[in-house]
């Protein structure tokens, strides 16, 4: 490759851009000079001339010097009050030789010729200066005048040489050394660099003269003309500036909720799982009842669950009513003492945003009671909840079942193991639990997040034989609600979770696509 | 979940042994408890509800000595015989129908104990009394009650005494009306004609059930003996608070005595401690957790849970003490028997069931049609299907009828669900007012809808919107959208021009598919915009994807 390019035709130092070459010529011509004024000679921008000089003196045809020679002086906020009034060591040396060469602080004071910070100031510089004398007097300090200045000092004139505006620090000539002594003290002068850059051709340009003038010209753009024509085999193309900025450029994305439910389906229909699906408006009979949660249940109280207004009620489904109630009431035929209440079909009957999705589950165990049964759910439940940093109203269960003749408690754990171990999360613990459908019960904590924290996220169990028994299930059912926006909260890096259902382009858009990695680098 | 402040020092003073911080958080996490906070000498922790025996420190230290084989089988009580009577009125039987009682005598308690006894009251209130409608608890220092004791319903201004922490004696209606604790319980009593009360043999109040107590008979850290009634509209209810209250105060140093109480129709003598015999299948149990157990292991797992076991033939025989109340059903055994070996010895298995993987039709299609939104520029939004009627209707301009409206909500956000994802998608323009634009955005999600033919009242629907927000969004612009997604999934769908409140009159079209309007496509009204605080012309398309035929 090298090699190639040394020995085409075109030499490095003799592609040229159109504005190289103007600048060249003009340098060639009339010797070194600034930005400024190769821009105002040739009809430049200021900018354009400086990015060609930079890539001229990279092919070795200028060089650029910065010269930090003009400095601009001009009055600070300070300095204009004291080019009216005298600075504050003049007017206090003025005040004590007005009233006989020595004063104490308090008179100074009285006399209100300078505030109380200028007389600090005043003090400070008129002894540095040699002017005055402290002297302790009891509990008092006064000031003895030892050598009055008669003639202005070349500070005064310096500030009285600016009072007229800005003007270039050279052009203080003697007064120049003052100039930087005041402007070691706040606010009096300001004094600004200008750096001036000038541009000088090289020995090689001016050798090279007239050749420059032939030098092919260079484009920054292949145009299908260019290509058409054939011409671009007679120019030479711009090499890309690294270092310039771009506009960004936002791809379309999907929600990161999408991204990681689809993960998580994905990874149960890996693992033998077939998608199931339920109502949002559940009826309590499958929220509640069947999975024998009591009717007097704390989790059935109007500050936990949303009902429905209008309507307000259905049906709950005749072929399980009655051996439902029996199960309640006093056990039925589940070998269970039962919850020995009454049980009532009004409350059964009583429509609700679901509160788990374990309604749909149980749901669809009740129509597929013959083993086996692997279904799962990645779908939206509902708690009467006040929204929070931290709590949501609804928000995503990720379900499933598992109903075989010999399935154990431990084969629950493998389930629940194996899935996480695919989201990339490899420590997975349990926990005795409770719930009233399920015995055993237990908590699922994995360790999670930036901190490496046990977190719950969710529990599992066996479903009680007083809800197996009244579907006419007779084996056990592995069943488990794990939770997905606390997941999410984790792999996102989230503080609020409301920020999952806000939308807000530039969250969704700081999310990377494979963010699973992020999970899975986090495995130790 | 209820919690629970555990002092590292006052377990251990029930245990019987030291104990380190760090074993207590283990050994309670293996019972199953919830570890809240944890700093150098204490634990906070969660119980489950159907525990409600872990409402005391001495409760969960039971437990832990078993965990921990310090002490393993069943804890033995015994109940001394009293002469003490509590005589029940029939008339309470239309307002709260049952009451039990024990005294428990020979305690010595200081501030550190009393608090926990109280604090077991007010946990065996909500979790065994649902807010003490079911159950609720009298707690009197003994020496201030003059047995006989009455259980009698009567006129709400017939009597008047001191209520706890009162001055001033009240008659109770004054009580329900201007106390703090009579206003929040007054529900309970709501619509009796009389209101019970437990009274002694002098005529003076104890209890007004389940509102408060008399301050005559308040307990403080130099009361020695506690009469304790129990009242409520369940009598096992009653009976399982009552003795998980009498069971902790016997581990806390003191003698339970019975209380003779006399129905009209029936006498029994409270508390009754007797356990409960249980049978079962060891073969069936061990199955469930998965494990193939020698009985000798699980009767020690079963005695490690503070039971007391023996095999008899080829059962296990299991006796449960009294404070037990969660064991319904021989299934609970086996979470015994697995709490006993201990979850975290029990190694996961997969299992062999073998099953092909599938989604549903909804899921495979929604992949389709969000490559499609993808690759035509849009990014996704999700948004709750939970709304609210100020934005799913008034912002809109179009009336709320027939709407999955919300009962009870808890906020005006959400009173309502949404009937279509537009009001979502504007409001997520709102909130990216501040992000450059062009901004489009789709969802793809469901909307409720009203549909008397299921049992449930109430069908999901698939939908698809799309807006477009941008200085020169046009009509065009979407049209020629909605003509690809019309090519890509084959729909048929036909524009008739049709104004919507929420659109500009004139700019605006339904979406027919097969004549059945299928969705609406246009310019959103300005007003609407204003509403949801957009400062961008935005045009939207909404498609109701079940009405399509494509699912």
């Amino acid at each position: 490759m090298t090699k190639k390019m040394d020995d085409g035709p075109l030499r490095d130092e003799l592609i040229l851009h159109p504005i190289e070459k103007r600048i060249l010529l003009f340098l060639t011509k009339s010797g070194p000079a600034s930005f400024a004024a190769i821009a105002e000679k040739t009809a430049l921008d200021e900018g354009a001339v400086a990015k060609a000089a930079q890539w001229l003196a990279l092919k070795n045809l200028v060089k650029v010097e910065e010269n930090i020679t003009d400095k601009k002086v001009e009055l600070g906020y300070e300095g204009k009050i004291y080019a009216e009034k005298g600075l504050p060591e003049r007017r206090l040396v003025d005040f004590l030789e007005k009233i006989g060469g020595e004063a104490e602080l308090s008179d100074i004071r009285a006399s209100g010729i300078l505030s109380e910070d200028e007389i600090r100031i005043g003090v400070i510089w008129a002894k540095k200066n040699g002017w005055i004398e402290i002297i302790r007097k009891g509990d008092e300090a006064v000031l003895e005048l030892k050598k009055y200045p008669k003639e202005r000092t070349e500070e005064e004139i310096v500030l009285q040489l600016l009072k007229a505006g800005q003007r270039s620090l050279a052009s203080l000539g003697p007064y120049a050394s003052a100039c930087e002594r005041l402007s070691k003290r706040p606010n009096i002068v300001k004094i600004t660099e200008e750096v001036i850059h000038v541009v000088s051709p090289t020995d090689m340009a001016i050798r090279m003269g007239d050749e420059l003038l032939s030098a092919i010209e260079e484009v920054s753009q292949l145009t299908p003309e260019l290509i058409s024509s054939g011409k671009w085999r007679e120019v030479a193309f711009s090499r890309y500036n690294l270092s310039a900025p771009v506009k960004p450029t936002y791809s379309a994305r999907l929600h990161p909720l999408t991204m990681l439910i689809d993960m998580v389906k994905e990874t149960f229909v890996e693992m033998g799982f077939e998608e199931v699906r339920g109502p949002l408006v559940e009826l309590a009979f499958w929220n509640f009842d069947a999975l024998f949660q009591p009717q007097d249940h704390p989790a059935r109280e109007m500050h936990d669950t949303f009902y429905l207004a209008n309507p307000s009620k259905g049906i709950p489904p005749a072929k399980f009513v009655d051996s439902v109630r029996r199960t309640h009431e006093d056990g039925g035929d589940t070998g269970s003492k039962g919850w020995g209440y009454k049980w009532s079909i009004e409350e059964a009957s009583k429509l609700v945003l679901r509160t788990h999705t374990t309604a749909t589950t149980i749901r669809y165990l009740s129509e597929h009671n013959e083993p086996p049964v692997r279904v799962f759910t990645v779908d939206r439940v509902y708690r009467n909840e006040k929204v929070d940093w931290k709590h949501l109203a609804e928000l995503h269960q990720i379900e499933g079942i598992l109903m075989d003749r010999s399935v154990s408690l431990r084969h629950l754990m493998g389930i629940i193991k194996e899935f996480y171990m695919r989201l990339g999360i490899s420590n997975v613990r349990f926990r005795p639990s409770y719930f009233p459908y399920t015995e055993p019960s237990a908590e699922v904590e994995v360790l999670l997040g930036e901190n490496n924290k046990w977190t719950e996220l969710g529990g599992m169990g066996i479903f009680r034989p007083e809800v197996t028994r009244p579907l006419g299930v007779k084996y056990p059912v592995l069943a488990w609600g794990l939770g997905l926006e606390r997941l999410a909260m984790a792999v996102f890096n989230l503080k609020d979770i409301r920020e999952l259902y806000r939308n807000d382009l530039s969250w969704i858009r700081s999310v990377p696509i494979n963010f699973s990695k992020v999970a899975s680098r986090r495995r130790d | 979940m209820p919690a629970i402040m555990l002092k590292t020092n006052r377990i251990a003073e029930f245990l019987g042994r030291e104990i380190k911080t760090e074993e207590l958080i283990e050994a309670i996490r293996e019972l199953g408890l919830a570890i809240e906070e944890a700093g150098t000498d204490y634990v906070k922790a969660e119980y489950n509800p159907n525990r409600p025996d872990y409402s005391s420190i001495a409760g969960i230290a039971r437990a832990l000595q078993g965990i921990l084989g310090i002490k393993t089988g069943m804890p033995r009580y015994r109940v001394q015989k009293s002469d003490v009577k509590l005589i029940v009125d029939p008339k309470v039987k239309d307002v709260r129908p049952f009451v039990v009682s024990a005294i428990v005598k020979n305690l010595e308690l200081n501030d550190e104990s009393l608090e926990e006894i109280i604090a077991m009251q007010e946990d065996l209130h909500w979790i065994i009394g649902r807010d003490r409608r079911k159950v609720a608890i009298g707690l009197h220092d003994y020496s201030k009650v003059h047995p006989p004791i009455y259980y009698k319903a009567m006129l709400p201004d017939s009597v008047s005494f001191i209520p706890l922490g009162g001055r001033n004696k009240m008659t109770p209606k004054e009580i329900l009306e201007e106390t703090s604790t009579g206003s929040k319980y007054r529900w309970i009593l709501d619509g009796k004609k009389y209101f019970p009360f437990i009274i002694d043999s002098r005529n003076e109040v104890l209890s007004f059930p389940p509102i408060i107590n008399s301050s005559l008979t308040e307990l403080t850290s130099r009361t020695k003996d506690i009469f304790i009634d129990v009242t409520g509209t369940d009598f096992k209810a009653i009976s399982d608070a009552l003795n998980i209250l009498v069971t902790t105060l016997h581990d806390m140093g003191g003698t339970i005595y019975s209380v003779d109480v006399i129905y009209d129709d029936k006498h029994v003598i409270t508390p009754d401690l007797s356990s409960t015999k249980w049978r079962i299948n060891l073969k069936e149990q061990s199955a469930l957790i998965g494990i193939d157990l020698r009985p000798i292991h699980a009767l020690r797992a079963l005695r490690r849970m503070r039971l007391d076991a023996r095999i008899v033939g080829d059962e296990i025989e299991i006796d449960v003490p009294a404070y037990r109340i969660d064991i319904m059903h021989p299934v609970d055994f086996a979470e015994e028997i697995a709490i006993g070996i201990g979850y975290s010895q029990l190694t996961p298995l997969i299992p062999y069931t073998a099953n092909f993987g599938k989604l549903r039709p909804e899921s495979e299609l929604s992949r389709l049609i969000r490559l499609l939104m993808i690759g035509l520029g849009f990014t996704e939004a999700v948004n709750t299907t939970l709304s609210n009627k100020q934005k799913e209707y008034e912002f809109l301009g179009i009336p709320n009828t027939g709407s999955p409206n919300i009962l009870n909500p808890a906020s005006l956000e959400y009173d309502t669900l949404r009937v279509r994802l537009l009001p979502g998608l504007l409001e997520s323009l709102s909130i990216n007012k501040h992000n450059p634009t062009p901004q489009k955005f789709f969802e793809l999600g469901d909307v409720l809808q009203i549909d008397e033919s299921v049992p449930e009242r109430f069908v999901r629907r698939l939908s698809l919107c799309i807006v477009i927000s941008h200085s020169s969004a046009s009509f065009s612009e979407i049209k020629s959208i909605q003509e690809e997604i019309a090519r890509s999934l084959q729909l048929d769908l036909k524009m008739i021009a049709k104004d919507y409140p929420f659109m500009m009159p004139g700019r605006s079209v339904a979406l027919l598919s097969n004549d059945v309007e299928a969705g609406y496509m246009g310019e959103i009204h300005p007003a609407v915009l204003e509403k949801f605080k957009i400062e961008m012309p935005v045009t939207a398309l909404e498609l109701n994807l079940s009405l399509l035929g494509i699912l």
